[in-house]
């Protein structure tokens, strides 16, 4: 046995040997696990090497490489990596949920909701403002939740679409989805697509059928991109062009400042088959996508493959359902929303088609020109009024600083006449007569302005017109009268601004706000009238028009021109001033020369249409409109009659003056203000017929007692000559009191006896003495007036119808006394001075030679010539050249000691004429 | 800007589709930061293998080399004990799975001390024990 001690030494030998043991197995194990670890890192590292080269996005879907549940190996590595993806896509995180949220802001509605909430439905948007991003589909970013995407359009982006192999109908659907969340989106009308095919002639976009049949959507011709292309480059310019008059730097500026759409959103979808364009349009196509988006125009590029300056966001198919879209990258996979029902869309397309028409009202008419509320407008810095409808929008005229005049022009029965009453009715329903006045001039055998004059029928006038002047097809002169009497306002106009300091006609009414300055328009149909002979008439007339069509802008005198055909006119052969100066132009259909040589609109224009074009007449100026109907009877005279009620208390009526109708001498003011009796002032005046002239003046022979003052009626024409020395002695008569003048009448023409008679029996029941002598004591009579002059001192007028008839009779000499025709030619010369006055009518010019004698022509103070030649006038015309040739119903007037040159005059009805 | 991007509440002079634009940048922002870490990564990893196929080697001739010594210590603490008629050798020492490999050096330090401790026991037994 051993004791206590031995065996705790054995015992710890034994534990030892145990500890020893478990030592050496932990050092074994250790080495063991050092290496399976070793391998293990070498395993991990070898995954994630092939993971990495592959490229984690696609390893995870590898089977052999993705992650596998349970592999310690794959685990550890997949824990790794998305750690480490994790860490990098932090910032991209919330990104798909800002994105959507973006898309629901800026795609609002139809823009961005499911088809289901609003295909079929017709859209309400006025189309002030666009949606600035358009569904197209859904994206998912590295697994993250997908998002919707979405592309800017309209005035913020073009768009090409590249198609791959098979993929047509994808695109197709792809177009006709954002092109049917356009439109719906907007009101119709808002939007006009054009769509053009290389390969096709009509079936683009069958789906949109019913709305080709409208304005809204336009399939063009696969060989003629050309013309869209200029179409689209016209309207950039023509509204890149009004916005820059308006200040505005873009449509959307003027939008925003006008409240209004003002044009609509155009859309063209262009099918190109993958290949260039040829270079000039491939030109073309740039510089009308440089300019486009700011004009409100947006281009969908499909296979064309041309690259476009500005702002173009790209979609390129990957297969029927997937794309590729520059919005989102061109590594994440853009998930097309599916294709719109096909009958849905149709169904859609036929809704917005009826309610565009439905809106379009059908033809308009002209009542859709006046305003609700007449005369609110206020013509400051301009004249601006719609004359027509283009699909149901109203298109304007604007008369003011960048058009101040305006060219029309329109074959016969082009609706020329129509235009200028839809535009004065247009004009007269906005501006109240105080903002403007309307001087009208009609050199056409018709009566076109005549209803706006107070008539029989109708009592009632355009308060608007101060002038209007119709048949005056032979009176040119009265053309004349009209640019004389514009040029005269023109320096009144423009003396006025001089004395206030300022420059235009919107500050000299700011600077004087009680003076009368309303804008003129002075409207001058068939004007080549005027400039139809080689006389004084037309040099005078040219350069009258060509000082009022240049300084007439800033005074706000406006001409509105109108003619058949301008090439005509050779008065403006190398002065083309006038012409240039009309920057508004408006072609009827059929119109020559009216627009630029290049410019074919008005060949193309449909009957009661009109091209206003506001950039004098070059093709991106054109707006075609149709003009309703505006000259029917009654449809103006309406607009007319309610014009009056409002203003004819404060506005007298228009001067008319009708070169077919005779004046009235009772109703002329030159007659009615002819004061009677004491009351008479200065030298009385005899009144031989009315001037042509803007205002209503009469020509006069001042009768003082003076020598030559005696008038001569040249001419074989009995009417006028009866006229003129009717209405002289009645006008003389009125300016005396009873018995202070005496008329002594002598009739050698039969036919004309009773018309002295009655003359003569008016005379008396005025209370004047008034006598008829009998033609055989003709020589007798004038002795006898010749023997008495100065003896009482009164008034005495010989009436002396057909003198030459007498000239026989007088010329008989008895031996030791004067004869007849010396007696004569002594009360001509000496009968003035001592108030005896010889009104003769002569019949011809030699026979007045004849009486007066070799030297005696300046006994005769006043003529007026009737049917005569001008060219034996000179002597009696101070020696001028006279431009006259017989006119019926005219007459030339010449007063030695008022006039400058003889004018022309219309000689008064006779008392049986006047009704 | 209109009414759309008031909604939006974006900036007047930052369009919809450019604030698209940019936040959608950011997906791609971190696929092509990742397609670049991946690059980089690759090149590591060429070295890191290598630097792991190294090491296996060397944990490999390090286990060798520790198992024959394991087995020296276990024969030199057999042989202690050998004259010892009552103390039975038992089991040989196996590599225990538990075992640290980063405590490798300890562990060898606590089998030399083991050893020491073993011999020193042996030595302290008095003849009665022996």
């Amino acid at each position: 046995m051993i004791g206590k001690k031995a065996r705790q030494q054995r015992g710890r030998v034994l534990a030892a040997l145990d500890a020893l043991r478990t030592r050496i197995g932990l050092a074994m194990g250790a080495a063991r696990n050092a290496r399976a670890e070793a391998e293990f890192e070498l395993a991990t590292l070898e995954l994630e090497r092939q993971i990495v080269t592959e490229g984690c996005d696609r390893a995870r879907s590898d089977p052999s490489l993705g992650p596998r549940p349970g592999d310690p190996v794959s685990t550890a590595v997949w824990q790794r990596l998305d750690q480490v993806r994790a860490a990098f896509g932090q910032e991209w995180a919330d990104g798909p949920a800002r994105l959507r949220s973006l898309v629901a802001a800026s795609a609002p509605g139809v823009a961005g909701d499911p088809p289901g909430r609003w295909l079929g439905r017709v859209g309400a948007d006025p189309g002030l403002t666009a949606p600035g991003l358009w569904r197209i589909g859904t994206c998912t970013a590295d697994g993250s939740d997908a998002f919707d995407v979405a592309v800017p359009l309209l005035e913020e982006s073009h768009l090409s679409i590249t198609s791959a192999s098979g993929t047509r109908h994808a695109v197709d659907a792809l177009v006709e989805s954002l092109l049917m969340r356009v439109l719906s989106t907007f009101e119709p009308g808002a939007v006009r697509v054009h769509l053009w095919d290389v390969g096709q002639l009509t079936a683009v976009l069958p789906n949109f059928y019913a709305l080709s049949r409208t304005s809204a959507v336009t399939v063009h011709d696969p060989t003629r991109l050309v013309d869209l292309l200029d179409e689209f480059s016209g309207h950039i310019r023509r509204i890149h062009a009004e916005a820059l008059q308006g200040g505005h730097p873009s449509l959307r500026a003027m939008r925003a400042a006008a409240g209004a759409r003002i044009e609509p959103w155009r859309i063209a979808v262009l099918y190109g088959n993958g290949e260039e364009l040829e270079p000039e349009r491939r030109r073309d196509l740039q510089r009308v996508a440089s300019g486009a988006l700011d004009a409100g125009i947006a281009l969908i590029l499909v296979d064309v493959p041309t690259a476009l300056g500005g702002a173009v966001e790209a979609v390129r198919l990957r297969d029927e359902r997937t794309a590729y879209c520059s919005m989102t990258g061109a590594d994440l996979v853009v998930d097309l929303d599916p294709p719109l029902p096909g009958a849905q869309v149709s169904a859609a397309a036929g809704a917005i088609a009826k309610a565009l028409v439905a809106k379009q009202g059908g033809p308009r008419g002209f009542s859709d020109l006046v305003p609700a509320e007449l005369g609110q407008d206020r013509s400051l810095d301009e004249l601006r009024t719609p004359v027509g409808f283009d699909e149901g929008d109203p298109i304007d005229v604007v008369i003011g600083d960048a058009t101040p005049h305006a060219l029309i022009g329109g074959p016969s029965g082009s609706g020329k006449t129509n235009f200028l009453y839809a535009l004065l009715g247009g004009l007269a329903a906005r501006y109240s007569p105080d903002e403007l006045a309307l001087y009208l001039l009609d050199f056409k055998e018709g009566v076109s302005f005549a209803g706006l004059a107070p008539g029989r029928k109708d009592e009632s006038w355009l308060p608007h017109a101060r002038l209007i002047g119709v048949n005056v097809n032979t009176d040119r002169e009265f053309g004349l009268a009209l640019l004389r009497f514009l040029a005269d306002e023109l320096r009144r106009r423009s003396a006025a601004a001089k004395d206030h300091e300022v420059t235009t006609l919107a500050e000299l009414r700011a600077a004087d706000p009680d003076g009368s300055w309303p804008r003129i328009v002075a409207v001058i149909d068939e004007f080549q009238y005027m400039f139809a002979g080689r006389d004084s008439v037309t040099a005078l007339a040219t350069s009258l028009l060509e000082d009022i069509a240049r300084r007439g802008r800033s005074q706000g005198i406006h001409l509105v021109l109108a003619s058949q055909d301008v090439a005509g006119i050779e008065a403006f052969w190398g002065k083309p001033a006038v012409f240039e100066q009309c920057t508004l132009r408006i072609a009827m259909p059929k119109a020559r020369r009216v627009l630029t040589e290049a410019n074919q609109a008005a060949v193309t224009a449909p009957r009661w249409h009109a091209v206003i074009n506001h950039d004098s007449g070059v093709p991106h100026g054109n707006r075609v409109a149709h003009v309703p109907d505006a000259s029917s009877p009654g449809v103006f005279a309406r607009l007319q009659r309610s014009l009056w009620e409002r203003y004819a208390s404060g506005h007298g009526s228009p001067r008319l003056f009708d070169g077919a109708v005779a004046p009235v001498l009772t109703e002329s003011a030159a007659y009615t203000e002819l004061a009677a009796g004491p009351a008479l002032v200065g030298q009385p005046r005899a009144l031989v017929g009315q001037a042509i002239a803007v205002s209503d003046v009469a020509f006069g022979v001042a009768l003082p007692r003076a020598p030559g003052r005696n008038l001569a009626v040249l001419g074989a024409a009995q009417r006028p000559a009866l006229s003129i020395l009717d209405s002289a002695a009645r006008s003389l008569a009125r300016q005396f009191r009873q018995g202070d003048v005496e008329f002594v009448a002598c009739c050698l023409v039969d036919s004309c006896a009773p018309a002295v008679t009655r003359l003569a029996e008016q005379l008396q029941r005025d209370g004047h003495k008034a006598e008829i002598v009998p033609g055989d004591e003709l020589g007798e009579r004038l002795a006898a007036v010749h023997a008495g002059m100065g003896e009482d001192g009164a008034r005495r007028v010989l009436l002396l119808y057909g003198v030459d008839a007498a000239l026989p009779a007088l010329e008989r000499k008895e031996p030791g006394k004067q004869s007849g025709l010396d007696v004569l030619r002594a009360v001509l010369k000496q009968g003035p001075a001592h108030g005896v006055h010889v009104f003769g009518w002569w019949r011809s010019v030699a026979r007045l030679k004849d009486t007066l004698g070799f030297g005696g022509t300046e006994d005769i103070g006043a003529l007026a010539a009737l049917d005569v030649q001008g060219s034996d006038l000179g002597s009696f015309c101070a020696g001028q050249v006279v431009h006259w040739s017989p006119r019926p119903g005219r007459a030339l007037f010449f007063d030695r000691a008022t006039h400058s040159a003889p004018e022309v005059m219309i000689p008064y009805a006779l008392p049986e004429e006047e009704s | 800007m209109g009414e759309w991007s008031e909604a939006s509440g974006v900036s007047s002079d930052v369009s919809p589709a450019m604030r698209y634009k940019e936040i959608a940048g950011l997906a791609r922002k971190a696929t092509v930061d990742l397609q670049a870490w991946e690059r980089s990564r690759m090149a590591e990893l060429e070295h890191a293998t290598a630097a792991a196929r190294e090491e296996i080697e060397a944990a490999t001739d390090r286990e060798q080399r520790m198992m024959s010594q394991a087995h020296r210590w276990w024969r030199m603490a057999l042989d202690n004990v050998a004259k010892l008629s009552w103390v039975s050798a038992g089991l040989e020492p196996e590599p225990i799975e538990s075992a640290r490999a980063s405590q490798r050096s300890r562990y060898t330090e606590d089998v030399r001390a083991g050893y020491q401790e073993l011999t020193q026991a042996v030595l302290d037994l008095s003849w009665r024990a022996r």
